[in-house]
This record gives C-alpha cells, sequence and structure tokens, in this order.
C-alpha cells in the first residue's frame, strides 16, 4: 500500500507550484469566458 | 558500441521513446522556432511573416503534442525508476516547460480567435513569443543536466542537499543553459528551413532562407561553445560523444547538404537534410549516454519495469500506433487540401 502522503514529491514548498497551476488556469478560464461571451455578441 | 545479446524488450521501449522524442523534436520543435521568428518579424514584410507562421502552424500544432505525450506515458509506465528521479530533480523545469507550453498554446488561440484590436494581438503574440522561446530552452536544459550527470548527481543528496543544490543548481548551469540556447537555435533552424518550402511569397521565402543561413552558422557557434564547455562541465559526456564517429561524421555531412542546399534554393531538399541534422543530433546525444536513461547511476536495464508490464506496453503501444499514425496522416491531408 502507497498513501499519497508518501508518494509525494520530497521539493519542499509545493504550495508554489500548486498556486501557480490554479491562478494559471483561472486566468484561463476568464479570459475564455470573457473571448466567448465578446464572440457571441459580435455574431448576435 | 553496442551488444546485440544485450538487446531486448526494455531497450526496445527505449528505442521507441527515441523515435517519438524524435517525431516531437521535428514537428513541435519546428512550431516553437516558428514562435522566435514571429517575436523577431521585421522589415517591409513583417505581416506577411507572421501569415506565414501562423498559417503553417495552424490548427495542427496542437496534434505535434501528442509525441510528447507518447514519450512521457512510455517513461513513467517503462521506466518508473527513472521518471520518479527526473520529476523529482527536474520538478522546477518541468513546471515552467509545462506553463510555457500552455501559455504558448493558449495565446496562438486568443489572437487567432479573440479580438482584431491591434493591442490585444500584439500582447497575444508576445506571450506566444515568450512560451515559444522559453519551453525550448528550459527543454533544453533538462537534456544537458541529464546528459552531465547532474541529475543523477543531485538524486543521491535529495533529502540531505541543500534546496539550490538539488532543485536549482543541475539544470541553471552554464552546460545546460548553453544547451538549452542550442536547442532553441535548432528548432528556430528547423523552422525557418520548413517556411522557406511553405512560402508562396519568393520575397518572404527569400526572408526566411537568410533566417536559415544565419541560424545554421549560430547552432554551430552554440555546438561548439557545448562542446568547449562539456570539456570541463562533462568531461564523461564529451568523450562518449566522440565514441559513435559515424553518427558524428553524417550529422555533419548532412548540416553542411543543408547549407548547400539552402544557397542553392533547393528548399525541398534543404528540408530533408535539415530534418536528418536534428534528428542526428539527437540520436548522436542518445547513443552517447546509451544504455543509461539517467548517466552515469540509472541504465535502462536498472530502471525497467517488470516484464509483464513491458509485454503489455509493447501490446498498448502497437494498438494506439494502429490508431494514431493513420489519424495523423488524415488530419495533415485534410489540412493540405484544405490549404
Amino acid at each position: 500500500m502507497l498513501r499519497t502522503a508518501d508518494a509525494v514529491t520530497p521539493m519542499p514548498g509545493l504550495a508554489v507550484p500548486l498556486a501557480l497551476f490554479a491562478l494559471l488556469y483561472l486566468g484561463l478560464g476568464a479570459i475564455v469566458a470573457v473571448l466567448i461571451r465578446s464572440l457571441i455578441r459580435e455574431t448576435a | 558500441m553496442i551488444d546485440l545479446d544485450t538487446l531486448g524488450l526494455p531497450e526496445a521501449i527505449a528505442a521507441i521513446i527515441a523515435i517519438a522524442l524524435n517525431a516531437y523534436v521535428l514537428t513541435g520543435g519546428a512550431d516553437f522556432g516558428g514562435g522566435l521568428w514571429d517575436l523577431i518579424a521585421s522589415g517591409p514584410r513583417r505581416t506577411l511573416q507572421r501569415e506565414l507562421i501562423a498559417h503553417s502552424i495552424g490548427p495542427i500544432w496542437e496534434a505535434n503534442h501528442v509525441w510528447l505525450i507518447v514519450v512521457v506515458v512510455l517513461l513513467f509506465s517503462a521506466f518508473p525508476a527513472a521518471f520518479s528521479t527526473l520529476g523529482i530533480v527536474l520538478h522546477i523545469p518541468i513546471t515552467i516547460m509545462l506553463i510555457g507550453i500552455v501559455l504558448r498554446g493558449s495565446a496562438f488561440v486568443f489572437r487567432s480567435y479573440g479580438s482584431r484590436d491591434g493591442a490585444a494581438q500584439m500582447r497575444w503574440g508576445l506571450a506566444f513569443a515568450i512560451g515559444s522561446i522559453v519551453t525550448p530552452v528550459v527543454l533544453g536544459s533538462i537534456v544537458g543536466a541529464i546528459a552531465n550527470g547532474a541529475v543523477s548527481e543531485a538524486a543521491d543528496h535529495v533529502g540531505t542537499g541543500t534546496f539550490m543544490a538539488v532543485f536549482v543548481s543541475p539544470w541553471l548551469a552554464a552546460f545546460p543553459i548553453v544547451v538549452g540556447l542550442f536547442a532553441l537555435g535548432l528548432f528556430a533552424f528547423l523552422a525557418a528551413t520548413y517556411l522557406t518550402v511553405e512560402a508562396r511569397d519568393d520575397a518572404v521565402r527569400d526572408d526566411f532562407r537568410r533566417r536559415a543561413l544565419i541560424m545554421a552558422a549560430i547552432v554551430f557557434a552554440l555546438a561548439a561553445a557545448a562542446l568547449v564547455i562539456a570539456g570541463s562541465a562533462a568531461p564523461g559526456l564529451a568523450a562518449r560523444v566522440i565514441r559513435v564517429p559515424l553518427l558524428q561524421a553524417a550529422t555533419v555531412a548532412s548540416a553542411l547538404t543543408t547549407v548547400v542546399t539552402l544557397w542553392m534554393r533547393r528548399y525541398r531538399a534543404a528540408r530533408v537534410a535539415a530534418a536528418a541534422q536534428v534528428s542526428l543530433i539527437l540520436w548522436g546525444w542518445l547513443l552517447a549516454q546509451y544504455p543509461y536513461v539517467i548517466p552515469p547511476a540509472l541504465s535502462i536495464r536498472d530502471t525497467a519495469a517488470p516484464a509483464v508490464t513491458l509485454k503489455l506496453l509493447v501490446v498498448g503501444v502497437g494498438i494506439g500506433a494502429a490508431v494514431l499514425l493513420p489519424s495523423l496522416r488524415y488530419l495533415f491531408g485534410a489540412f493540405r487540401r484544405v490549404s
């Protein structure tokens, strides 16, 4: 049995990449939402 | 150099990984190179140059990343111990590379389908170009850190060494950075050579011919710099590169052929020669470090998964290839007909 806590990378400071990827995808999600909205407006 | 009696399933899967990596370098690598040319597009034809790059990368660039996915999946399935070491020591550059790939792709799509406003176009173009430049440099520095034994050494100090010594110094040193710049140069050279074939306008074609020739000289200088630095930073690697003389001779011959054919404006021949040159450089590195996945400690045999996993993997690769290869052929054919 290999627990998640035992399998995690030993590199310290994993909160940094977690926050980076969360911000990246939140930002991309927001941009996609804005772009889709403007595309709908243009075609409406 | 390679004892045929020692070859088996682990070596066969390692060869499949090498072939997939080769395909990624020739397709995805050229896409990254296109990003550099997009950034430094200049002169009266800069808009035409950017349009050609966007048209050539087109909607199929995403498909090229399938080769990187094949490499990653085969590596963690067939050589889990090597994958674990790479994932731990190279966590930071792999993260930067992933962010670069995501940002680059997103910026390309946002520029193509987003606002036509000039400032927005420029902003996405800049994000696309930065992602296209940073990603190959980091990819090359990962290769440099593996090749000169820094990853292997750092892996021995996980838990005892400092953060800098284990997670930063292996890839952020002179040799890996020069290899990173060399990778960027190779991708830009490949892209410029491909674009001479794709161009429909003679003046734009000449622009990329000139850039390909300049980049060939830069690549040569970076290769020489890497070899000089390897003399002190990676003496083992420099000695192993020399032990495959036929391959090195073929690399030099293909490099000369590319330059001569570009000079003579034989663009299709130059494209073949450039692809051969880049492939031979890749195989030169891989054979120089054979039989190690991560020299000088972790060999193909040391890190291979159990035989039953490898056998199932070969079956999986066969089925995957039967689906993937005709699909890619259809995709490329479809967009070629459209354009």
